[in-house]
């Protein structure tokens, strides 16, 4: 980091942070502050949408995704236009219709208001958390690569937010995300070229293409019906329809977004929007991660791209095995060096399969060393993340970026995680505010009150988040937690919406207590590891739509005998 | 209109397929 880095960081954060502060002072009433005015066009939504969604670890990880296990992850992303199309349809009309503030506020004029205030507490519990998860998980990366302070840098990123999102609402986030995704658009593209152009002089780029193809990183698609591979054309399409469809349709920080639009037909093209780039982008993203392999082919790098990591074990009576199996990697990368720029020019089978055979020592010299760390953690009683695909791409950046780029990167990867925070803040205020404050326990006051609750309960929420990134560090393996917690609650919640929108024969009563029975069953289920738990998200929505079924048809009969 | 709405999904799922369609085309040539 040099004086030019810190002025490019700071200048593009703050210019930011103050342009969407004094743009959008002087909200006049909640409408204003929750629904911007219900001004917003197709293209601000799409932005916004896109924005709230890409946090900084999409930008810090998914690279890394790419780098170690290539392109593959993007099939994650093909069940999203499929939920776009869905929520365009059936949520986003009746939403509007009923001129809901949130998703939940619809659940209470289709069910009741224990099944909104249910939704809601549901919905504060997991975003809440999630939001400090927002902060803490850039913030530790960056602190261990550049060696900052972890809580100052927390406590920075938190305060940035809480300043635009207390001060102007929602039309203060969709403001400041259209500028933050043009920063994070134009330091990926840089950061591409510039990956290219540092390539050896006779590598093209379709020949960088070929080197990486050689090594497995374009298997893109995968057809196979493999339940252990996360990533496969059919679990995208059908797990990531789902997981889009409770993400978009359901959950208020994206829900708030289409919610601010002008019309129904803008609302609906931004999701649109939102439905064509998705895919290309997450594409785009990952085929950097796979330019950064085919640069680290021709220039050394470490064994495991985690500095904290690499000290942890260079402390303990691992060392020395440790400098071993880095010594193997180097004289592993020598050969593939030479094999991959013979490879570049005659794309000979033969010599593709001495990379591969070079490739897998590679990758069991990775795995030993992951072990070793494992082994120090142990021993130093520590838990270092041994998984190093968070740190791939903030190496590359750090070693080899020009002044300037450097902090260019790093404004890319804050302002990720500051537009995702936002949503998030501004929409756990409005549930707070709406579905709990004004509908449940203090009624009927002005405007101005309820405008002034909104904000102090921004506040609070944002304060709240600082402090859970501030204590993250004691959990082991927090983000995962996180996620756990998501699919706990996730497709209980998914379920009751479908219930709503789908099936007009369930009723209230039948849903709050089906949706009861599942949070406990999902719950056990989770505790009692009865499936990976990324599949309680459909455990928990199809167990709350049958359980919901039988209730009702025990209460129709009920009825009818009466 | 109902027509035009019906363009724009399609114009997702389309748009989706070939995106699905290069990437096939992308795997088998490198």
């Amino acid at each position: 980091m040099q004086t030019l880095d810190w002025v490019v960081l700071i200048g593009t954060l703050v210019s930011i942070v103050a342009y969407g502060t004094w743009k959008t002072r002087g909200s006049k009433n909640v409408e204003d502050y929750i629904k911007g005015g219900n001004e917003a066009k197709w293209w601000t939504i799409g932005l916004s949408v896109m924005a709230t969604q890409a946090s900084a670890i999409t930008f810090l990880s998914t690279p890394g995704q790419a780098f170690h296990d290539g392109m593959g992850f993007v099939q994650f992303y093909f069940g999203l236009p499929i939920a776009m199309i869905i929520i365009c349809l059936v949520f986003i009309p009746l939403y509007y219709r009923l001129k809901v503030y949130t998703a939940y506020e619809f659940l209470e004029n289709r069910f009741d208001l224990k099944t909104r205030s249910l939704t809601a507490i549901l919905f504060l519990i997991q975003r809440g958390l999630a939001a400090g998860i927002t902060i803490y998980a850039p913030a530790i990366i960056l602190s261990a690569v550049l060696g900052w302070n972890l809580n100052l840098l927390i406590i920075i990123i938190g305060i940035l937010v809480i300043i635009y999102t207390v001060s102007g609402g929602t039309k203060a986030v969709s403001i400041t995300q259209k500028q933050q995704m043009a920063v994070i658009f134009t330091g990926m593209f840089i950061a591409f070229f510039l990956i290219v152009s540092y390539l050896p002089e006779n590598i093209t780029f379709t020949k960088a293409l070929d080197i990486a193809g050689a090594s497995g990183k374009m298997d893109i698609l995968d057809f196979s019906f493999d339940f252990n591979n996360r990533y496969t054309f059919w679990s995208g399409i059908i797990g990531g329809t789902f997981l889009a469809l409770s993400y978009f349709g359901t959950d208020q920080s994206q829900v708030q977004r289409y919610l601010s639009g002008k019309s129904v037909k803008e609302m609906q093209m931004g999701l649109i929007f939102n439905g064509l780039l998705k895919v290309p982008m997450q594409f785009f993203i990952l085929l950097v991660g796979v330019m950064v392999f085919v640069f680290y082919q021709f220039n050394s790098s470490p064994i495991n791209f985690n500095p904290t990591a690499t000290k942890t074990v260079m402390n303990s009576s691992y060392a020395e095995e440790y400098e071993q199996l880095q010594n193997q990697q180097d004289e592993i990368f020598l050969k593939k060096k030479e094999l991959m720029t013979a490879y570049a020019d005659t794309k000979t089978e033969a010599i593709a399969s001495q990379i591969a055979n070079y490739n897998d020592g590679d990758r069991a010299n990775r795995n030993a060393a992951k072990d070793l760390i494992s082994k120090a953690n142990k021993e130093r009683v520590l838990s270092v993340e041994t998984n190093d695909k968070d740190y791939v791409f903030i190496h590359f950046i750090l070693n080899n970026l020009p002044r300037g780029l450097i902090g260019l990167l790093l404004a890319v990867i804050l302002s990720a995680a500051m537009s995702s925070t936002a949503s998030e803040l501004n929409a756990l205020s409005s549930t707070t505010t709406m579905d709990l404050y004004k509908r449940s326990f203090v009624q009927n006051k002005n405007e101005n009150h309820y405008l002034k609750a909104s904000k102090w309960f921004t506040l609070a929420w944002g304060i709240l988040a600082i402090l859970i990134a501030c204590v993250a560090y004691l959990a082991d393996n927090l983000i995962q937690l996180v996620n756990i917690i998501g699919s706990i609650f996730y497709g209980n919640v998914l379920g009751i919406f479908l219930l709503a929108f789908f099936f007009k024969y369930i009723k209230g009563n039948a849903v709050f207590v089906a949706a009861l029975i599942t949070q406990a069953i999902v719950i056990a289920g989770w505790w009692y590891d009865w499936m990976p738990y990324l599949w309680l998200n459909v455990f928990g929505c199809a167990l709350v739509m049958g359980i919901a079924f039988i209730i009702q048809i025990i209460n129709s009969l009920q009825d009818e005998h009466a | 209109p109902k027509e035009r709405w019906k363009k724009s999904y399609t114009l997702v799922l389309v748009a989706n397929a070939i995106y699905i369609v290069l990437f096939y085309f992308i795997m088998k040539s490198f």
